[in-house]
């Protein structure tokens, strides 16, 4: 054994980490070499010295310190949590806001649609207004007819013109009679 | 069942690991037990790294903090004290990587939670009256002796004589080879000696 060997061994040593087979290899080295067994004595002199006496301590301060932080990362962990949370309760009400929006949007379109072209929708209004539409167009009396549900629709003169210059006017026209009325019936 | 134990038990005669496992149910008291067993060496391992007392005591301190904030995380596994002296030496590396990019005098804070940047606050020194005092000439020469060991040897060599781990731990801590913490600390001891001697002499100095 080389006294840099020993050296490592001597480590192992300190660590209580060297077999019997390794102190006895040792203890053989030492007892022939200074300047390992100096190596040695200086070693744990040092190092008794550097857990002992070396050893500082914090301020008094120190825990005082320390729980001031703990209560502040604390604090901050559970406003991260309410964050997290919050997070998730805003998706939750927005996605609330957005149903009941469009909600509303499909329900007033709906009440709209049905207050200009009547309740049953556009193929119903169609389909009823389209009748007495063509019937009195084919009897030479354009206006406007009710066909019920408390709309009005247009009736085409004879050359499928708009009564009313052309444009469909929501408004109730001032024309309007009972001749008007969707049984095409005249009151001469 | 663990009341129990803690009626049978005073917190002092409990291990470690019982410790924090307290604190995994929420008795926080434990923690201070945790705290009063390693806070001298966790700071002397870190002051030793860092080589500014108000720096260490900053950094044991998060240390303690991330200990208690993640006690949930540790696992029976490992020792207390090696998970705890992981945690110190990844914020003592932290640290130096922010030293080494950041200007002069302007360090920013460890151990923040939230990952903020946040310029590091200085402890207000007159809460520190006893810091010249405990300051002796032999603590001084000592913590001398060790900053000049070369940075890559001082980790695993501190780790052992303060944290008291096994090279086992101390490469689970620092990523580190077994073969390269035996290395280390070899060469560690041997840098540690050298300086050692020179200050104060050596053994065999005395006996001629």
């Amino acid at each position: 054994m080389n006294c840099k060997h020993a050296k490592e061994q001597i480590s192992l040593f300190i660590d209580e980490r060297l077999d019997p087979s390794g102190q006895s290899k040792l203890n053989e080295h030492l007892g022939r070499c200074d300047d390992c067994s100096a190596y040695l004595d200086d070693l744990k002199t040092g190092l008794a010295m550097l857990t002992d006496e070396g050893m500082d301590s914090p301020s008094d301060s120190f825990e005082w310190n320390l729980r001031r932080k703990l209560q502040v990362a604390m604090v901050q962990r559970e406003t991260i949590r309410y964050d997290e949370g919050g997070d998730r309760r805003d998706i939750w009400r927005f996605g609330l806001s957005a149903a009941a929006a469009l909600l509303v949007v499909v329900t007033g379109g709906t009440f709209w649609f049905q207050s200009q072209f009547g309740g049953g929708g556009p193929e119903f209004i169609g389909a009823e207004a389209a009748t007495g539409a063509v019937e009195n167009t084919r009897q030479g009396r354009p206006g406007w007819v009710e066909p019920g549900h408390g709309t009005v629709m247009p009736v085409l003169d004879q050359n499928g013109s708009l009564p009313l210059g052309g444009e469909i006017n929501h408004e109730r026209p001032q024309a309007a009679s009972p001749a008007d009325s969707v049984t095409g019936q005249d009151l001469d | 069942m663990q009341e129990k134990r803690m009626a049978i038990h005073p917190q002092e005669s409990l291990s470690d690991e019982d410790l924090i496992l307290l604190v995994q149910e929420g008795q926080k008291q434990a923690f201070d037990q945790l705290v009063f067993r390693y806070k001298d060496r966790l700071f002397n391992f870190i002051l030793k790294m860092v080589r500014d007392p108000d720096l260490a005591e900053e950094i044991a301190q998060d240390t303690f903090v991330r200990a208690y904030i993640h006690a949930d995380k540790y696992r029976t596994i490992a020792r207390f004290s090696t998970w705890l002296y992981t945690i110190g030496l990844n914020l003592v590396r932290n640290y130096m990587r922010r030293k080494k990019r950041s200007p002069i005098g302007r360090i920013p804070m460890v151990g923040r939670t939230d990952g903020e940047k946040v310029e590091m606050e200085l402890p207000d020194k007159g809460h520190q009256p006893d810091r010249d005092v405990r300051n002796t000439e032999m603590k001084s020469r000592v913590a001398e002796i060790v900053t000049k060991i070369p940075e890559h040897y001082r980790e695993p060599f501190l780790l052992r004589e303060y944290g008291d781990l096994s090279y086992e731990e101390i490469s689970a801590a620092t990523g580190l080879k077994i073969g390269t913490v035996r290395s280390r600390i070899n060469r560690a001891r041997s840098h540690f000696r050298e300086n050692w001697v020179a200050s104060y002499g050596s053994e065999a100095d005395t006996l001629v």
